[in-house]
């Protein structure tokens, strides 16, 4: 029941993710972080298995700072995002890695931008994404109220939305949500919705 | 004296053409060999991976699943563990069971790694059991390497990419590695799908709902050793008396600035007799013995 | 690396064949047959004698410290065609002296110096044709894999250090000779805008605003220091990587045939990779005054 959502708005990127760890009736822990951050101006939400999702996002993420110390200049978002899904394809056929991806990253020439990555190596660059079963309300919901350029405190809104339809309409809603924000100070938390405390 | 190397880490030292001595490390692979081969120009015969011949069947995934079901063993048991202000409390049941069978009714579900460390059993016994030994071996030549021991964080690290490069292979391991290091008490989760969480409390296994339900309900962080052991212990009586593959002994074991002790092993049948005993019956016919005329 | 049993024990049939009593007559090496030509002007002759103990193996140092593969392979480079590069602020300039130029040879549209890596880097080679082409295909192999994996192009100093590292393995282990060619690449990228490198056979590269390799080149070099001036425009650089390339050829005539000219410059955004055609670098050598009157033959 895993809910992993992202938009871009004007000059930042959100991600929002729960942060449930279950084990199929169990719920283990509920302040588990979903969203790495993957160098200063990067955010990557994962949902998927539990070992793939922790290992495969620690591999990207060492990768990147290995590109970084080794040729002094950190990776493009769209850099990132198409190794990413190099990464993925590569091990498709073999020993597949079951998570979804969503990317969120600031340039200083690009500006903000948002990548959705499959686990089967799909990669679309987009405006809004989301993952899951939360998917099914927070996409209908982005669609509707989103448009290009909203300022932080709209987008907010908009996430908070999605996580109230979520909450209300989802059998086993997940009871703690984190939001991630990136833009051009960086990536870092922005806040917590929760509903226990743990 | 020329050393040779082999693909799989055995050392043959030889003296002329004479090899005297070989050293096997393969117990400390930690990680599944990639597709059981090693660079063809190194390779001479030693060191494939063991293979068999394949059964003749028409439905050889079928048979597959058949037989990783076979070997599969359900997590049938109860493993809990919390922090709390003096560290950490581990317990766990004794019971094993085949299905419907009781194998035994004494297993040592909580494994020593090492003097500071525990690592709690679920799911393959033999699993567990082998890899918790291999992770001792590591954090001994972590500590002779480092001259620290290794923190909580690490060894669960260690143990969680070892299970994850062998994951869709069949093992079965849901465990809880349990220390105390320099940074204080530390609790991880760690399975055989890959997943690893950080966490202040758990509890692994087919009674572990029921557990939860009673640990929830009486955990506070500032308990007292006495108050932490009881309802650990309490937790799993709970859970062996509704869940049947959970049973036999109640092990209860801290694990504190100096090192684990064990604190009690208590027969679950005897404490649900000591928290509920039996009322005496009021009978109100009783029959005597009839005195010999 | 795996050592090849038979790759040592043919190295060291070579050592015995040129094990040569410590006086000899004439200083002439015939009969040490690796290197192709022999310039004893940088070596002395007790360079020579001492040399030849450590001199049949990229894998061994010579008790001075040096590595005596890699310096013949740069004495090979030495009687190549020379090439020079400028960087200007507006572009790259690439010149190229054309060492075969006979009337029998079928000029088409490849070059014989300059060479295309990726649609944003370019390079011009001094040395042994072979050995580069092997280079030139591993460049352009790295610099497609690299946009395959992370849909950008390769940034210019990544191109040359994967490059340079492949070079570097050939002085170190395997047994197997250095490549005999010095490259001068030039490039554009968005992190660092206009570069110009120059690698040489040991696997070290710098970053040059004017460089020059092959026949000649301290004094293209020397001449490049004194004439080189920041902030020169394009057609500057042009102007002076012909006239130093004027002065440093040996050819006694300077013909639009004997040379080739590469830009890399930006245009409307994308960059560009442009060579000179023959008709244009002829009204260049005039333009500029360069061109020598061309020996009746």
């Amino acid at each position: 029941m895993e809910c992993v959502f992202g938009m871009v708005g004007k000059g930042f990127a959100l991600v929002v993710a729960d942060t449930s760890a279950v084990n199929s009736i169990l719920v283990h822990k509920s302040n588990e972080d979903k969203i790495m951050v993957l160098d200063s101006h990067k955010l990557m939400g994962a949902s998927g298995e539990a070992g793939d999702r922790a290992q495969f996002t620690e591999y990207v993420q060492k990768n990147v700072s290995l590109y970084q110390f080794r040729n002094g200049i950190p990776l493009t978002t769209k850099a990132a995002a198409n190794f990413m899904r190099g990464e993925l394809a590569t091990a498709l056929r073999k020993n597949p890695y079951m998570v979804n991806i969503v990317l969120a990253g600031y340039d200083k020439e690009t500006g903000p931008s948002l990548y959705f990555i499959d686990y089967i190596a799909t990669l679309h660059k987009v405006d809004k994404a989301a993952f899951g079963y939360g998917s099914y309300f927070s996409l209908a919901m982005m669609d509707r109220h989103y448009h290009p350029d909203m300022t932080v405190d709209e987008a907010i809104a908009l996430a908070d939305q999605c996580i109230e339809e979520i909450r209300s309409r989802l059998v086993v809603a997940p009871q703690n949500f984190l939001i991630k924000i990136v833009d051009e100070n960086g990536a870092r938390e922005h806040s917590w919705r929760r509903t226990t405390k743990d | 004296m020329l050393r040779k190397m082999y693909a799989d880490q055995s050392i043959f030292y030889t003296i002329g053409n004479v090899e005297i001595m070989k050293l096997d490390f393969s117990g400390l692979e930690s990680s599944a060999p990639l597709y059981g081969g090693s660079d063809d120009l190194l390779s001479d015969g030693f060191s494939d991976a063991p293979s068999f011949d394949l059964p003749v069947t028409s439905d050889f995934d079928g048979f597959q699943k058949n037989s990783i079901q076979m070997v599969k063993p359900a997590k049938g048991t109860t493993t809990l563990a919390f922090i709390f202000k003096e560290g950490v409390m581990v317990a766990a049941d004794s019971r094993a069971s085949m299905g419907g069978y009781i194998s035994s009714q004494s297993v040592k579900k909580i494994i020593e790694i090492n003097p500071y460390m525990l690592g709690t059993m679920a799911g393959g016994a033999a699993d567990c059991q082998f890899w918790h030994r291999n992770l001792g071996i590591k954090c001994r030549l972590h500590e002779l390497a480092n001259k620290r021991r290794i923190s909580v964080t690490g060894a669960s690290k260690m143990l969680a990419n070892i299970l994850y490069s062998y994951r869709g292979m069949g093992l079965s391991v849901g465990t809880m590695i349990a220390g105390w290091d320099e940074k204080g008490p530390g609790l991880y989760y760690v399975d055989s799908e890959g997943g690893r969480l950080k966490g202040t409390k758990f509890s692994v296994g087919s009674g572990s709902p029921y557990a939860y339900g009673v640990l929830d309900s009486g955990y506070r962080y500032d308990m007292s050793i006495e108050e932490a052991a009881e309802l650990a212990r309490r937790s799993i009586y709970h859970a062996t008396f509704r869940d049947g593959a959970s049973g036999g002994v109640a092990s209860v074991y801290h694990v504190g600035p100096t090192g684990w002790t064990k604190l009690s092993g208590d027969d679950v049948g005897e404490l649900h007799y000591s928290y509920y005993p039996v009322e005496p019956a009021i009978v109100e016919q009783e029959m005597t013995e009839a005195v010999a005329a | 690396m795996y050592f090849r049993r038979s790759i040592r024990s043919s190295l060291s049939l070579r050592i015995s064949d040129c094990r040569f009593p410590l006086h000899t007559s004439s200083p002439e090496l015939h009969s040490c047959n690796f290197s192709p030509t022999f310039n004893t002007d940088s070596l002395t002759f007790s360079d020579l004698q001492m040399s030849r103990r450590y001199d049949s193996r990229t894998t061994i140092f010579s008790p001075e410290g040096r590595l005596y593969q890699v310096e013949y392979a740069m004495e090979a480079i030495g009687n190549a065609g020379s090439a020079i590069g400028i960087l200007s602020k507006d572009g790259v300039v690439l010149v190229g002296e054309k060492k075969v130029t006979s009337k029998l040879l079928q000029t088409s549209t490849s070059t014989e110096k300059m060479y295309k890596i990726d649609d944003h880097v370019a390079c011009a080679v001094a040395g042994i044709m072979s050995d580069a082409n092997i280079l030139i295909n591993t460049a352009r192999v790295a610099a497609q894999r690299y946009t395959f994996s992370y849909q950008t192009p390769m940034p210019v100093e990544q191109l040359v250090q994967s490059l340079c590292d492949t070079k570097q393995g050939y002085t170190q282990f395997g047994g197997l000779r250095p490549f005999g060619v010095s490259f001068l690449f030039a490039g554009w990228d968005k992190n660092y805008g206009f570069q110009l490198y120059m690698s040489d056979p040991s696997g070290n590269y710098g970053g040059w605003k004017a460089a020059a390799v092959g026949a000649n080149n301290q004094a293209a070099q020397s001449m490049l220091k004194q004439d080189y001036k920041e902030e020169i425009s394009r057609e500057e650089a042009v102007q002076l990587a012909l006239k130093v390339l004027s002065k440093t050829m040996d050819s006694t005539s300077l013909t639009a045939e004997k040379l080739e000219l590469a830009e890399v410059f930006l245009d409307g955004g994308k960059v560009k990779y442009q060579v000179c055609s023959p008709e244009n670098l002829g009204k260049m050598l005039v333009k500029y005054g360069v061109t020598q009157a061309p020996v009746e033959t």
